[in-house]
């Protein structure tokens, strides 16, 4: 009897937490699409909705443009950090300074950071545009994608890789099919980590090419900063974000289902 | 221990009551309060310690002030609109006055009226300064806002007129920051070439559809603000004959139309093109600002920038080189002795770098002024009343000129006047501009004796500071209706080439659609993607053939290995 | 001799992402005794831009001020979620299946969402509910609770489950109130769970710029990030902001890299 009743407890301590939640997670998010619905006289109306997909303030090339961008973020800095972290687990797995070093400037404030590099493409007199948002970009979220990769790569079981070798498999081979597959879930990771905040940015854009270049994230920004009427349209523009977002997790968690399976079997 | 404790626990939370209870009945001189919300940076360091002294040598009483700022008119409409704090008195943008008086916000202020106004207090000491505000303003400002339906309380129209509800404080007009030395580079410095392009310039439009100049392309600088941009691309459409045979939906032609009515216009006809216009201008930018325009022209990274007039008095002040030679625009100076002589013509050198340009095809000329909304406290009635008045002293308003940089509602002539009569503040201005004049101590921070001067004397200060005339038009940017109507090669200011901006009202979700749209598109990032793909299918393919080329060797190499070596291969 | 050839490679690699990942930090850094924000020592080298902090009138005030309101929130936040995490976590592990998964699933939401919409979602919220939060260090504790806290459970729960259920059971037997056990046992053995938690969360709360942005309101409170944008932005890096950057750099810097370095001596040792 005394049992069951301080489990009943211990559960309870949650319950403080849970109504957080709800209150400021969930609740926001739902007025947020309620908003969406709402036009600017108040009432129900699909407009917002129309005026977004209609791309009539050109919320659908912004969409694109961020995509593209974000994507093309993703894969450069997959290029780049994937060796990075090979290169890391394999020769320094001991040095965890090393690692450190690549990790640190992700603790720097982003805006410093950002504000640094234009002030160095000003100084060499770098044209702001297309060009530099996308170096900004890769160099503001390499950490990020360097991180889960690391992790991963440094916990493969080294005897996978030493049969390998032992069948005679040459170091490229090595690397192509055995700790590239292993290394999957690290990939997925660091992808869904890199590439959600990459397509929401958008002080790095604002200051990177001194406003010229206009994404989703600068978008939102207008809508719910200047334009206080119309936040209808800046309301679908965060709902179709958060759709966005939910999609890739869940691809993400099918995913590491499919590893789960894979390495169960 | 416990006890004695709480004992000296509640000691001390009885000295604290009685404490603040006696801080609250203050029985020394009696404090009024003000609670004023202005842009920010909009008012001269000392001004509220100055009013604190202005009220209590007229009324004998002290007044706690409390300032509040607002950085964007939306923010303060949103704040008077809610209507849950307190604020007595405020200094919208002349578009936002018309929507608080429209929304029925304001209080009759009645400041012209100086009966109505001082009735309900009486003081000896009391000034009434309404006379010096400049009459070409209210004619302005009740020209632009005359048709306004303003209704009272109870909804049926008055005969009121909107300076029955503000007083004007500052004003200025939106034109052209660029850098003359540039300009003299790229060989367009020229009084023609610069009339003929106007408002072509901020989209390298020499007048006729031409590139004004390759150098300009990368460096213009537009603002982030709709109402602005959307403004002078107007202008920009009819110089350049987009709106040629274009007729509104009620009948008039854009051509025909003056520019207090142009200025105006949202039809979405228009819109359509000036959003074509405003993407085809990426091209040519360097970006967006909002504040840092003239920094960036001062620093030497874009050469044109669109700015209002007092954030380029400011940049152009800044921009004093002793260098550079007015007379052939270059910094060609050569120091001499004490002098610095150019090089070239032998003047004496040292010029501003940066100059201001209105068009004079068309202009906007905006104001903001104080009201009272209706989240006033009745209580403060006198003091805000006060503090409106207090500002339209000369003397205060020339404090304002000088800090803040925009062209004060108060009348130049009133100014001018208070200078004539104060030595004092003519010290300043002096030891401020650098002016050789007998109203100062010439030296500086160190105590050594200035040499250089921006102006050899007063008579020359004044003529700069009053009667400027920009070098393009002719026209004098600080106080645009002083103007030369008759000359040759002057053009005329007057009130028909520079229109004010009225609220959009319910066009105003159309306008933020197209800026929005304007702002979107124009940039692709289609050309990336197709690059990052033909990158992909290159280390795809390379790959593909590594394999291949692997697996030929493995079904080449064996058959000679068997026979050779003999030694055990895979597939057997 | 392939593999010395590979690993000259591979550091050379490293050595160069390394390089270019700080070649900013580095620029700035030597800059800032230029005194001009045009990267050359025309003036010489100089300590003016670090004076400048200091004399700079305004911007220093402000400096300061954003400096002051940014630790008072990163402080209550991160102790805020950190202490609501923690019993949160175990209350959460005793929760019955279904609710468990569902919690974990919306505990996650703040830390995969973008921080765009939690931020306009929390604005928007806040605005609709305004005569309950008024604006200013009210909104934005909360704000950032509510995206610290996740990251807080994240850290906790592993920790959690790597717990002896017995342990708990036993200090009950031994004749301990729940509550003790729960303060005696448990989270001392969450300590370390805690600890990685708080430093989390106070790191998330220093560094976070979009969802303060939306929420400081028209108060006048700025935080270093929000002020940074509003100044830096706009004055288009004046020298500064170089040395502010500088200090920036190194104090952070360094202070991780001691941090790390006094962890892995520590686990060395172990």
């Amino acid at each position: 009897m005394r049992k069951v009743k301080f489990r009943f407890s211990r559960k309870a301590f949650a319950y403080p937490y849970m109504i957080f939640l709800l209150l400021f997670v969930v609740v926001p998010l739902v007025i947020v699409l309620i908003n969406a619905f709402l036009g600017d006289d108040g009432k129900l109306t699909f407009d917002n909705f129309i005026e977004f997909f209609s791309d009539a303030s050109g919320g659908l090339t912004v969409l694109g443009n961020s995509l593209i961008i974000g994507l093309v973020t993703t894969l450069i800095c997959l290029v780049i950090g994937y060796p990075v972290a090979y290169f890391l687990a394999k020769y320094h797995a001991s040095s965890k300074i090393f690692v450190l070093l690549f990790i640190l400037p992700m603790w720097v404030n982003f805006l410093i950071r950002t504000l640094s590099t234009k002030a160095i493409f000003m100084a060499l007199d770098i044209k702001l545009g297309m060009g530099t948002i996308m170096f900004g970009m890769v160099y503001n979220y390499l950490p990020y994608m360097i991180l889960p990769l690391h992790t991963t790569l440094v916990s493969i079981d080294h005897s996978y890789i030493e049969a390998a070798e032992d069948l005679g498999a040459d170091r490229f081979t090595v690397l192509w099919k055995t700790v590239l597959p292993l290394s999957l879930s690290g990939i997925v990771s660091g992808v869904t980590m890199t590439f959600i905040p990459a397509i929401s940015t958008f002080a790095i854009s604002e200051i990177l090419s001194s406003s010229k270049i206009f994404l989703f994230g600068d978008s939102i920004n207008m809508y719910f900063s200047k334009a206080t009427n119309s936040l209808g349209v800046g309301s679908v523009m965060s709902f179709v974000m958060l759709i966005i977002v939910i999609i890739a997790n869940v691809l993400m968690s099918l995913t590491e289902k499919k590893e789960e399976v894979k390495s169960a079997l | 221990m416990k006890k004695l404790f709480a004992t000296f626990l509640c000691v001390l939370l009885l000295l604290s009551v009685v404490l603040a209870v006696s801080a609250c009945d203050d029985k020394g001189v009696t404090t009024d309060e003000l609670v004023v919300y202005n842009s920010a940076d909009y008012i001269y360091d000392t001004e509220l310690t100055d009013f604190k002294e202005y009220y209590r040598a007229v009324t004998g009483k002290n007044i706690k002030i409390t300032y509040v700022t607002y950085d964007t008119n939306e923010t303060m409409l949103t704040k008077i609109e809610k209507g849950d704090s307190v604020v007595d008195v405020v200094c919208p943008s002349e578009y936002a006055i018309q929507k608080l008086l429209e929304g029925g916000h304001l209080v009759k202020l009645n400041y012209f009226d100086e009966d109505l106004y001082t009735d309900g207090f009486n003081f000896a000491g009391y000034e009434h300064f309404s006379g010096q505000i400049d009459t070409n303003i209210i004619d302005m400002v009740e020209a632009a806002f005359g048709n306004l339906q303003i209704k009272d309380e109870q909804g049926n129209l008055t005969e009121d007129k909107i300076t029955d509800y503000f007083v004007p404080y500052m004003y200025g007009t939106l034109g052209i920051l660029y850098n003359k030395q540039e300009f003299k580079r790229l060989g367009i410095y020229d009084k023609d070439v610069i009339n003929k392009a106007n408002w072509g310039i901020l989209f390298n439009d020499d007048g006729s559809g031409n590139i004004l100049s390759e150098g300009l392309t990368g460096n213009i600088l537009m603002k982030d603000s709709i109402r602005d941009s959307y403004a002078i691309t107007l202008f920009y459409l009819k110089e350049s004959g987009k709106l040629d045979g274009l007729t509104s939906p009620d009948g008039k032609t854009y051509t025909d139309m003056p520019v207090s009515e142009l200025i105006n216009v949202a039809d979405s006809q228009v819109l359509d093109i000036c959003r074509e216009v405003l993407t085809e201008q990426k091209k040519q930018l360097f970006g967006y600002e909002v504040d840092f325009g003239k920094d960036d022209l001062l620093m030497g990274n874009a050469i044109v920038d669109l700015a209002w007039s007092g954030d380029a008095m400011y940049a152009v002040d800044e921009s004093w080189d002793d260098y550079l030679c007015p007379k052939c625009v270059s910094q060609t100076g050569e120091k001499q002795g004490t002098d610095i002589i150019c090089s070239e013509c032998g003047a004496v050198c040292g010029d501003y770098e940066l100059s201001y340009y209105v068009p004079h095809s068309a202009g906007n000329i905006w104001f903001d002024g104080w009201v009272i909304p209706d989240t006033y406290d009745p209580s403060h009635l006198t003091a805000i009343k006060l503090f409106i008045n207090f500002l339209n002293n000369p003397e205060v308003a020339i404090q304002n000129i000088l800090e803040i940089g925009y062209s004060a509602a108060v009348s130049p002539e009133a100014i001018r006047q208070v200078i004539e009569d104060d030595d004092e503040l003519k010290g300043e201005l002096s030891e401020a501009y650098l002016v050789n004049s007998d109203y100062w101590e010439k030296v500086d921070e160190d105590g050594k004796q200035i040499e250089k001067f921006k102006f050899n004397s007063w008579q020359e200060f004044e003529e700069f500071f009053f009667d400027y005339r920009n070098e393009m038009d002719n026209s004098n940017w600080r106080y645009p209706f002083l103007i030369d109507v008759n000359g040759n090669g002057v053009y005329d200011r007057a009130l028909n080439t520079l229109g004010v901006m009225r609220d959009f009202g319910e066009n105003n979700k159309a306008v933020v659609t197209m800026w929005n749209k304007a702002r979107s598109t124009g940039v692709n990032a289609l050309p990336l993607l197709g690059y990052t793909v033909l990158a992909v299918a290159v280390v795809v393919g390379i790959i593909v053939l590594c394999e291949y080329l692997k697996y030929l060797k493995k079904t080449v190499v064996k058959i000679p290995k068997s026979e050779t070596d003999g030694s055990a291969s895979p597939k057997d | 001799m392939k593999n010395k050839i590979g690993r000259i490679f591979a550091d050379g690699y490293l050595g160069l992402i390394l390089a270019l990942m700080y070649l900013p930090i580095f620029l700035i850094i030597v800059f800032s005794f230029s005194g001009s924000s045009r990267f050359s020592f025309a003036d010489g080298f100089t300590f003016n831009s670090y004076k400048a902090i200091f004399t700079s009138g305004a911007q220093s005030a402000n400096l300061l001020s954003a400096l002051k309101y940014t630790l008072i929130l990163a402080v209550s936040a991160s102790v805020i979620s950190t202490v609501l995490g923690t019993f949160s976590t175990i209350g959460i592990y005793y929760l019955g299946r279904k609710v468990k998964k569902i919690t974990l699933t919306v505990n996650q939401l703040p830390m995969i969402n973008s921080e765009v919409v939690m931020a306009v979602s929390l604005m928007v919220f806040f605005a609709a509910f305004s005569f309950i939060f008024p604006q200013g260090m009210t909104r934005l504790i909360i704000s950032h609770v509510a995206f610290c806290t996740p990251y807080v459970v994240l850290s906790i729960l592993p920790r959690l489950q790597q717990m002896d259920p017995n342990m708990y059971e036993a200090a009950l037997d031994l004749g301990s109130s729940p509550l003790a056990a729960i303060f005696k046992v448990v989270i001392p053995f969450l300590t370390p769970g805690i600890v990685s938690g708080f430093a989390m969360a106070f790191t998330l709360s220093l560094d976070d710029f979009i969802i303060t942005q939306f929420n400081k309101g028209d108060t006048g409170i700025e935080t270093l990030s929000t002020y940074i944008y509003e100044d830096a932005r706009v004055k288009s890096l004046e020298p500064f902001w170089f040395a502010v950057f500088s200090i920036f750099f190194v104090v952070i810097l360094t202070l991780l890299l001691l941090i790390n370095i006094r962890k892995n001596k520590k686990e060395a040792a172990k």
